[in-house]
């Protein structure tokens, strides 16, 4: 385990790309913030973290509208659902001509098909298949668009879930001198003075204590 | 005695918590397998790896492995550390790249192999073991658990090679000690393991009565192979104490000084602890009187503010006093300096959590060192069979903080009043349970599972099965 010297002036990123951060998470930033340290939340959206907008030395970085652009999703929304939803768009028109009409009924029942089936597409396959290489998309969003992570220099680097540890890594390649933890070790700033006025942590009420294991 | 007894009988010990480990249960397996090799066993430990024990528990004590019989031979299987690994720079190539892929299949493994995150560790020891095993043939396999893995790798062993294995319950992976209920709901693959693992063993030793018989109702079929061997003190360990009395030859005016000493954790009363202290400090006898915490703080290397927190202690420093309510928390001590702590001590805390199943190793040392013990538990906890009959015991037999502050105060006059013909009868109580007799009955079963003579001081061999004490000993 690396040691470390502490200090007030320390930048300690968190990154989280769940849609709600575990409780336990949010405890452990209010109590970094609580301590001034200058925090970077790198985070799906920045609803989450709402409560500590006001703090000066927060910074969140939200991902969800850079993630909704990459090609990948992009691609899949086009295939699954663009364009057999304008392929049906365009056989519905068809079907108010005299000629098409007899047609109606069964284009009608297609295109309630053809939703059905771009949303079990989307939801049962293209999805969880989507989840094994999210790490790896938002890892490279986040060093792509997001310059700000690439030129600060972190002194603690908390990847807070399981999708967080593939930028965690290029981070830490990125910050040699940094820790680099799935840890919400505390200690390490446990001296510092508390400041007043920080706002508390608005915590999940169907957060499961005690997950341990990413 | 046939030609093969000729040569010592070998036996394969899968011991995960060994030392230089200073886990709780590690003090039996240490025990065990120097028993062993003092009764002429070939013994070879598989145990963890030191890189879990130095980086990820953090729990070591050095001066512990010293203690080890030096014609023990150790080995140390690799485990994987996916469940406890925190540095992200650590994470291999997979894990960095497709860290939900990697997750989606550790736990698959759980599910279908085997459901502990030690299992990779069971799975190498079997290997380990078939190599040693082709050099040179194993006679018996003793398993000890947690981690129960051991029990796994014991099971694959013998159905690979044959080879009988005992099983020795140093904690009970099916039942929830502190909740006196199944730690597992009824689908859970953990109760086939068990079955599985009971119905081919050749034996099964459990610490204590409550925990045989709770395992013997729900597997009758199997009853007949649980044995009782509860833990004990090592007296190589305490050979400092004696039968001496601090106030036996000058006039006893001091401060007391009452001692705990084991690991700290948030499984005991620690707040009643605390209360009852402050209560007792205020009798006349109690003037002054320090209470010393020597131990571990928690299990593992963090966690520990929670339990300063509910000592009251404060603060981050190693160690420490509390300020004007005379505790002191005095660090963890190397097995091997115990028996001065308890020889300096005047009364001995005994503080456990749990309810009837729990017995707690160090109470058999407390007993060795023959100062008053003031129990500090919730009443009933399997610790007061080994108690009953300590004729410096002093219990509420409750929780509530004044009862236990009363006790105390009871056991402070006792330590003022104390003879050294006391304390030797306190201490003769403890002799039943020194590590040599009560690990007696498990040379005997392990040598009456491979039909080994056991080896008598004088005369010839005696026959092992006939001097195979079963059940309660």
């Amino acid at each position: 385990v690396t040691q470390q010297k502490t200090h007030a002036t320390d930048r300690v990123a968190v990154i989280s790309f769940a849609e709600e951060p575990s409780n336990r998470l949010k405890k452990h930033v209010h109590f970094l913030i609580s301590r001034g340290i200058h925090v970077t939340v790198v985070s799906t959206t920045s609803a989450s973290w709402e409560e500590f907008q006001t703090v000066p030395h927060l910074q969140v970085t939200p991902m969800r509208r850079h993630e909704y652009r990459h090609p990948l999703n992009r691609t899949e929304y086009l295939l699954v659902d663009v364009v057999p939803g304008k392929i049906m768009s365009f056989a519905e028109r068809a079907t108010e001509t005299r000629l098409g009409r007899p047609l109606r009924n069964p284009v009608r029942s297609g295109r309630r098909m053809q939703r059905k089936l771009s949303r079990v597409v989307h939801y049962r396959i293209y999805n969880k298949l989507y989840q094994l290489v999210r790490p790896r998309v938002m890892s490279k969003i986040a060093r792509n668009k997001l310059d700000g992570l690439r030129h600060t220099r972190f002194h603690r680097i908390i990847a807070g879930d399981t999708t967080a540890f593939t930028l965690g890594w290029h981070l830490a390649k990125l910050n040699p001198e940094a820790i680099a933890t799935t840890s919400l070790d505390e200690e390490p700033y446990a001296d510092l003075p508390v400041l007043p006025n920080i706002p508390h942590p608005v915590l999940r009420t169907d957060d499961q204590p005690g997950r341990s294991v990413s | 005695m046939t030609h093969r007894h000729r040569r010592p009988p070998r036996i394969l010990y899968l011991a995960f918590f060994f030392p230089p480990s200073r886990a709780s249960g590690v003090y039996r397996a240490r025990a065990t397998a120097n028993m062993l090799a003092t009764h002429g066993w070939d013994v070879t430990v598989l145990a963890s790896p030191l890189r879990f024990l130095h980086e990820v528990i953090g729990s070591v004590d050095e001066g512990l492995a010293e203690t080890v019989d030096p014609r023990i031979h150790v080995e140390r299987p690799e485990l994987n550390l996916f469940a406890w690994e925190k540095d992200i720079r650590r994470f291999s190539r997979f894990r960095r790249a497709m860290p939900t892929l990697a997750r989606s299949l550790y736990f698959l493994g759980q599910r279908r192999l085997f459901p502990e995150h030690y299992s990779s560790w069971g799975f190498n020891a079997v290997r380990r073991a078939l190599k040693l095993h082709m050099r040179k043939r194993f006679d018996v396999v003793l398993a000890t658990g947690n981690p129960f893995a051991s029990f796994m790798a014991a099971y694959l062993f013998h159905k690979l090679t044959g080879v009988p294995y005992v099983i020795d319950n140093r904690d009970s992976w099916t039942l929830d000690l502190f909740a006196d209920a199944p730690a597992h709901p009824p689908k859970h693959p953990v109760w086939k393991w068990e079955n599985r693992i009971l119905r081919d063993a050749s034996g099964a030793s459990f610490v204590n009565e409550a925990l045989r018989s709770w395992h013997a109702e729900r597997y009758p079929r199997y009853a007949d192979k649980m044995m009782v061997i509860p833990n004990g003190w090592d007296p190589d360990l305490l050979s400092v104490l004696t039968d001496e009395v601090p106030g036996a030859d000058v006039a006893f005016n001091r401060p007391l000084r009452f001692t705990y000493l084991g690991i700290i954790s948030n499984a005991q009363p620690l707040e009643e602890l605390v209360s009852s202290w402050e209560t007792a400090r205020r009798h006349p006898t109690l003037a002054d009187a320090e209470l010393h915490l020597y131990g571990h703080l928690g299990f593992f290397h963090h966690g520990k503010g929670v339990i300063r927190d509910r000592l009251g202690l404060g603060g981050t420093q190693a160690t420490e006093g509390a300020g004007d309510n005379g505790i002191h928390y005095r660090g963890a001590v190397s097995k091997t300096d115990v028996g001065r702590v308890y020889e300096d001590s005047d009364v001995l805390v005994f503080m456990a959590g749990g309810a009837k199943y729990v017995t707690s190793g160090k109470i058999f040392e407390y007993m060795a060192a023959g100062h008053p013990i003031v129990s500090v538990h919730a009443p009933g906890i399997a610790a007061t069979e080994v108690l009953d009959g300590y004729p410096l015991w002093f219990n509420a037999n409750s929780l509530d903080p004044q009862e236990i502050a009363e006790t105390m105060i009871a056991a402070g006059k006792a330590a003022r009043d104390m003879t050294p013909q006391l304390r030797a009868a306190a201490r003769l109580h403890s002799q039943k349970y020194s590590r040599e007799k009560v690990l007696a009955p498990l040379d005997a079963k392990l040598r009456a599972v491979i039909g080994w003579p056991i080896p008598v001081a004088n005369g010839s061999p005696t026959d092992s099965t006939s001097a195979m004490p079963m059940g309660k000993p």
